[in-house]
This record gives C-alpha cells, sequence and structure tokens, in this order.
C-alpha cells in the first residue's frame, strides 16, 4: 500500500482528500501547518507528498525545498489555488513534480497520482538492480543519480536523471522535446519546452569534453535529441 | 517587502539632500568671495572708507537675502522630495497589501470550492460507503457558508456602507444587538476551548442600522477568535456607557498586535504577515468594514495592544441614546 503525506491546512478538503485516496487504497497522513511537516516526513517513509502552498508556518514552497535538501527525491504534488503559469513555473523549481489547481476533480487529481507513480516505476526499474550506466568512461548511476563525466563526478536531481535515463533508453533515436515532456513531467505539459533545453545544457556539462559540440547528447535541428556513444 | 523602485526612490532623495547640502556651502563660500571681490574693486578705485563700509553693508544684506531666498527653495525642494518618496513607499505598501488580497480571495474562494466538489465527488463515488456519505452534508454546508461570507465581504467593501448605514439608521437595542451577536459566535466550532465572559450593561439603546453594526461587531469577534495563541481562547465583551458615549470593548488573549499593526489592521487588504505563510483565513477586509461601518455611525473604533503574545482590544465608541 502507498503511503501520501498529505499537507492540507483546510479541515474540511482534507477530510474529504482523506475519505476519497483512502478509498482508493491508499494509505494517508495529515498534517495542517507547515511547522510540523520536515519532522512527520523525516519519521516516516511516503511514497508521495501531496503538498498545499499558502499554509500557516512555513509555506509549501519552502518546505519542497527542504525535502530535496535532505537529499529526498520523493514525488512532491503541489495542490494549490494559485493557478498563474509563472506561479507554477515556481514550485516546479523548488523540486514539485506536478501541480493540482483548486477546485480539482477527483479523478483527475487521482489520474495524476498514478502518472507520477508510473513514472517514479520506470525511474526505479533501473534502481532496483542498482543498474548503472557506463559509456566511454563516464557512467550515469540511477540509484544514487551520480553522473560522473570529465569534469568528476555531479549528483543530478531527480527530473535530470529521467531525462538522461528516457534519452539513454533510446540510443541512436531521435526524441522529441515533446516525448521528453510527456515522459519526464507528464502529458498535461510542463509551461514550456525550453525547460527541457536547460535539462539537456546541464547533461552536456556533465558528460560533453566540449559543451558547445556535444558528441554524446546532440540537438536535431526543429525535432529533438540523440544520445550516442562516439 | 520592500522592493526596487521604493529603494531607487530612497537613494534619489538622498541624491538630493547632498546635492542640495552641497549647494547651499557652495552659495555661502561664493558669496562670501563677491562681497570680498567688490570691497576690494571698491578700496582700489580710491573710494573713500564709508562708501566702501556702506558698499560692503549693502551687498551684506542683499546677499544675506538672496542665500535666504536660496535656502528656502531647498527646503521647499526637499520637502517635495520627501513628500514623493512617502507618496512611492505607501504606494509599494498598498501594491502588496492589494497582491496579498488577491492571494487571500484566492485561497478563500477556491478552497471550499474544491472542498465541495472533492465531496460531491464522494458521493458520487461507489468505493465510498453510504453512512460516510451522509457525514459530507453538513461539511458541505459549512463550505457554502464560508463562500457566502467571503462574497458578503467583498460585495460589502465595493459598496462602502457609510452612506447606506446612515440611510437605515433606526432606534437599536444595543445591549441586545451585542448578546445577539456574542451568543452566535459561541455557537462556533473552534478547535480550540472557547471562553466567553459577559459584561454587558443592559437597557443601552443607540441609533444604528442594526444588520451594519452587527456585521462590524462579528468581524471584531471573529478577528478574536482566529487570532489565539494556540492553547485556548480567551474574550472578553463588555458593554457600558460613559456619558454621552456608548462604548464596547472586546478582548483577548491572543497574538497581539505591535503598535503600526494597531492602526494598520483597520486599512483595506491590510492581513499581518505574507500570504505564503498565512496563519488564519480571510481577506483583510473584516476589521476594513467594521470601521467603515463604525464611522457610518459617527462613532470611533481603536486596537490597542501591549505587544506581540500579550493580547489585542477592540473599542468601538457610539453616541448613546435613541436620538440623532
Amino acid at each position: 500500500m502507498k503511503t501520501i503525506l498529505l499537507v492540507e491546512d483546510d479541515s474540511n478538503l482534507s477530510q474529504g482528500l482523506i475519505l476519497n485516496l483512502e478509498a482508493e487504497g491508499y494509505q494517508v497522513v495529515h498534517v495542517d501547518n507547515g511547522n510540523e511537516v520536515m519532522s512527520v516526513f523525516r519519521d516516516g517513509m511516503f511514497d508521495l507528498v501531496l503538498l498545499d502552498i499558502m499554509l500557516p508556518g512555513v509555506d509549501g514552497l519552502t518546505i519542497c525545498r527542504q525535502i530535496r535538501a535532505d537529499g529526498s527525491t520523493v514525488p512532491v504534488l503541489f495542490l494549490t489555488a494559485r493557478d498563474q503559469s509563472d506561479q507554477k513555473v515556481e514550485g516546479l523549481i523548488a523540486g514539485g513534480d506536478d501541480y493540482i489547481t483548486k477546485p480539482f476533480d477527483m479523478a483527475e487529481l487521482l489520474a495524476r497520482l498514478q502518472g507520477i507513480f508510473r513514472r517514479q516505476a520506470w525511474l526505479m526499474a533501473g534502481e532496483s538492480s542498482g543498474e548503472v550506466f557506463e559509456f566511454d568512461g563516464r557512467s550515469l548511476n540511477y540509484k544514487t543519480f551520480e553522473a560522473r563525466g570529465p569534469g568528476g563526478t555531479v549528483r543530478l536531481t531527480h527530473k535530470e536523471c529521467m531525462v538522461a535515463k528516457y534519452l539513454v533508453e533510446r540510443e541512436g533515436e531521435v526524441v522529441s522535446r515533446d516525448q521528453l515532456l510527456d515522459a519526464v513531467w507528464g502529458y498535461h505539459a510542463y509551461p514550456t519546452n525550453r525547460t527541457v533545453d536547460n535539462f539537456i545544457l546541464k547533461l552536456r556539462k556533465i558528460f560533453e569534453e566540449d559543451p558547445a559540440s556535444p558528441s554524446y547528447f546532440e540537438t536535431i535541428r526543429g525535432v529533438g535529441y540523440r544520445f550516442k556513444r562516439v | 517587502m520592500p522592493r526596487l523602485s521604493t529603494r531607487a526612490a530612497f537613494v534619489l532623495f538622498i541624491i538630493l539632500v547632498v546635492v542640495a547640502v552641497a549647494q547651499a556651502v557652495w552659495w555661502i563660500v561664493f558669496m562670501a568671495m563677491l562681497v570680498d571681490e567688490k570691497v576690494d574693486i571698491a578700496r582700489d578705485l580710491g573710494a573713500p572708507a564709508d562708501v566702501v563700509e556702506a558698499i560692503h553693508r549693502q551687498e551684506v544684506q542683499r546677499q544675506i537675502m538672496v542665500g535666504l531666498e536660496g535656502c528656502f527653495f531647498l527646503v521647499l525642494l526637499l520637502v517635495g522630495a520627501w513628500l514623493i518618496y512617502r507618496a512611492l513607499v505607501k504606494a509599494e505598501q498598498l501594491k502588496f497589501h492589494q497582491e496579498n488580497f488577491i492571494m487571500a480571495v484566492t485561497h478563500e474562494l477556491k478552497t471550499p470550492l474544491a472542498s465541495m466538489l472533492v465531496s460531491l465527488d464522494s458521493i458520487a463515488s461507489p468505493r465510498i460507503p453510504d453512512e460516510k456519505k451522509q457525514a459530507l452534508v453538513p461539511r458541505m454546508k459549512d463550505d457554502v457558508r464560508r463562500l457566502e461570507r467571503i462574497v458578503n465581504n467583498v460585495l460589502e467593501a465595493g459598496r462602502i456602507g457609510r452612506e447606506r448605514a446612515a440611510a437605515e439608521m433606526q432606534p437599536v437595542d444595543l445591549s441586545a444587538l451585542v448578546e445577539k451577536v456574542v451568543a452566535r459566535m459561541e455557537s462556533f466550532s473552534t478547535r480550540l476551548p472557547l471562553t466567553v465572559d459577559k459584561k454587558i450593561t443592559p437597557g443601552v439603546q443607540v441609533m444604528a442600522n442594526p444588520q451594519s453594526l452587527s456585521q462590524a461587531l462579528e468581524a471584531v469577534l471573529e478577528n478574536s477568535l482566529k487570532y489565539h495563541d494556540g492553547s485556548s481562547i480567551h474574550i472578553s465583551v463588555g458593554l457600558r456607557t460613559d456619558s454621552d458615549r456608548a462604548v464596547i470593548e472586546v478582548s483577548d488573549r491572543g497574538i497581539g498586535l505591535n503598535r503600526e499593526d494597531c492602526e494598520a489592521v483597520f486599512d483595506r487588504f491590510y492581513r499581518v504577515g505574507n500570504e505564503l505563510t498565512r496563519r488564519t483565513e480571510g481577506t483583510g477586509l473584516g476589521l476594513y468594514l467594521a470601521r467603515e461601518i463604525v464611522r457610518g455611525h459617527r462613532g470611533s473604533i481603536t486596537a490597542h495592544s501591549d505587544g506581540i503574545g500579550k493580547g489585542t482590544t477592540f473599542v468601538i465608541s457610539l453616541k448613546a441614546g435613541a436620538s440623532i
């Protein structure tokens, strides 16, 4: 049974969510203020954090940053009344995996949860066997998120590791930005394709001798990207 | 809260002060040199000593006059710059509170909507047992009441009820009105134990619009309910007459206010702190409306606190008597 940490200060909404999530077979731990989240989070094992942004004490964005600073890769789904696109981006930059704006259908929330768990399972598929992908003296560890390149070893974020894994698994194939968006962020789309480009830049800095003329993570003009060994 | 434009305005103001002071010093030095120069020329041309003395006196007087005018101009310039700076700071503060208000209203409207939608989905769900569905009805009613309250506040703020209140004045038994509003508040469900001490002088009459005045008193009481110290809620409500005034006092033992917030809490959209880390529900309109309504009754409302953690007392003063 998957355990969800629900962080929501509104009592009525929380009770409704707990009722539905438990009916769907999830176990739910509820916290109604920002101050207690981190201690509850550190004491427990959670498969996902459902996190409101406007909270008493500490806001959801700060909590998400703290979770990531702890080195946790647990998926974070923001539950927010704020629907401006820059506010959504803010949540994703803080380390969130997805967001859903209030009011929402339970069916949509459940679909988002399943999408996150599906993507998580795909990433973990390498993790269970302790898979390390090695190529040309470089390596990518799906378990520790460590990436080793000519400049040394760097710890990737959850999403960076997912982008790298998706490309590596399709070695030699051209992958479009939309494919990457769907696979890593979900079908409902991240606000901009530019985001993918930024992730590729980061991977090039780690793995390429010369990031300006990449040999491994190539840009295919007008289409997307391709990973190939030299 | 400080924004770049406020900081830029402040830097500009400081630059103006420095330039003005430098200019004033330069004028004084320059004018002193000019007087000496003219006196020297008169002396070189062989003017008699009394004429040189007269020229010196005249020049000094003229320079003092010009200097005073210059100083007056500088003071005007500085006052103008200071006023502009103050206006910019106020505009920035208003912008901050408006942004907070938008966030608060968004949250306050969307959260009960989300809750209702989740409850409706629960009712439609075959996976949730019927007995649990029954429990959703009072919760949905509560959500509707929350929405109604916020919509009413926003609409009322748009109307600004002063004239309306004045137009609908009637003799009101203030003692009964206070009792009724307090009894309604006592029926609210609170997470913490609630104690209410009442000291209400019976039979106090005022001219008032009973609906508006009830709304103002509710806003004050709601404030005391919300800003508790986290362990319990203790509220004292008093009504007394003081010469020709009817005075309502609402005191709590909650989180208190600092000196600036005692005045600012009545400003439109004002909420203490940042909305992202909101401690309580609300939009920053309740106390603003309370002040507008009380002013519409030609009364006054003030907040007093000995500081953070020391509770708050709200005092509403109205003209006593059932005649205008």
